[in-house]
């Protein structure tokens, strides 16, 4: 059994998330690691929700978990298809490059 | 005591390959060090003791989403360009914007938290043994599948309904509409031809 206090897995996972943040305001090199920021961003909140039905000993999270990963699954097989149309048609995914979304 | 230890490695392997999902500048390495950061957070889970849900990260996360972003960094060919100079100059603003979020919530984290348990400085908060666990066990998929399919039935259909969204809009999407395979009669072309272009044989 572990024992460790709460507001240390409070920080790693604010931390985690902030990474995520950190990542999505920084980056200039192309839409895949936007797409990886938003995914680091989800897993924070999933860790969240996890911790939080842990400590108050409520199985409601675990159910926020679930569709928070379907979310999740759902918005990357979309954004990664979309990234694939774009890069046929332009043939870059840098993001300063791109300025228009309509071919 | 060594659990605690094993939470430490893990939180640290956690925050330092999301950080080199970040920045590094190579997209196949970041998508592996995201890779890392799934599996690292996972046995974080395994470590709290929920089975269920850090099982379900790795086949999902691991299986499913980082998969998918491998294969298309694989198949895009990405040339690796380093934009150090370009990406110092968005450098200010985003750190500021993220120093400024880090100390908010830290400051408030604390303050929030610590008038709940008494024993919050110690290290042994939180500890307690639960008879009622000992004596009536009761797993924890099995609760997880008591909720899920009596309170939240409807939410559950909704979260299929979006999976099968997600299943047919990336198809319709990559479809490549040019090619035409079949021959089709157009029969306005062919009532409309004249004696006279009429090839003879």
């Amino acid at each position: 059994m572990i024992i460790l206090n709460l507001n240390y897995i409070l920080n790693i996972v604010i931390t985690l998330f902030l990474i995520g943040v950190l990542g999505l305001v920084l980056n200039r090199k192309n839409i895949l690691i936007t797409l990886m920021s938003i995914e680091l961003m989800l897993l924070a909140i999933n860790l969240n929700f996890v911790v939080f039905s842990i400590y108050l000993d409520d199985i409601t999270g675990y159910i926020f978990v679930l569709f928070i990963l379907t979310i999740a699954a759902a918005e990357s097989a979309i954004g990664l298809a979309i990234l694939t149309i774009y890069y046929r048609l332009k043939n870059t995914i840098r993001i300063d490059k791109i300025k228009n979304i309509k071919s | 005591m060594i659990v605690n230890l094993f939470f430490y490695f893990f939180s640290f392997v956690l925050i330092t390959s999301s950080l080199m999902t970040v920045f590094s500048q190579n997209s196949i390495y970041s998508v592996l060090f995201l890779v890392l950061s799934f599996v690292s957070s996972s046995s974080i889970l395994f470590l709290l003791e929920c089975e269920y849900v850090s099982l379900i990260f790795i086949i999902i996360y691991v299986g499913a989403i980082a998969v998918l972003f491998l294969f298309v960094v694989m198949m895009l060919d990405i040339k690796t360009i380093s934009l150090v100079k370009d990406s110092l100059k968005y450098f200010p603003f985003g750190s500021f914007i993220g120093i400024a979020f880090l100390i908010e919530i830290l400051l408030v984290v604390p303050s929030t938290f610590e008038a709940i348990n008494p024993y919050n400085i110690s290290f042994l908060c939180n500890f307690h043994l639960d008879w009622f666990n000992k004596l009536d066990y009761f797993t924890e998929i099995m609760s997880v599948g008591h909720l899920l399919y009596t309170d939240y039935l409807i939410q559950f259909l909704l979260s299929g309904n979006i999976l099968l969204l997600a299943t047919i809009g990336p198809v319709t999407l990559v479809l490549i509409r040019s090619i035409k395979t079949t021959k089709k009669q157009i029969t306005f072309k062919q009532l409309s031809r004249t004696y006279n272009s009429v090839l003879y044989i």
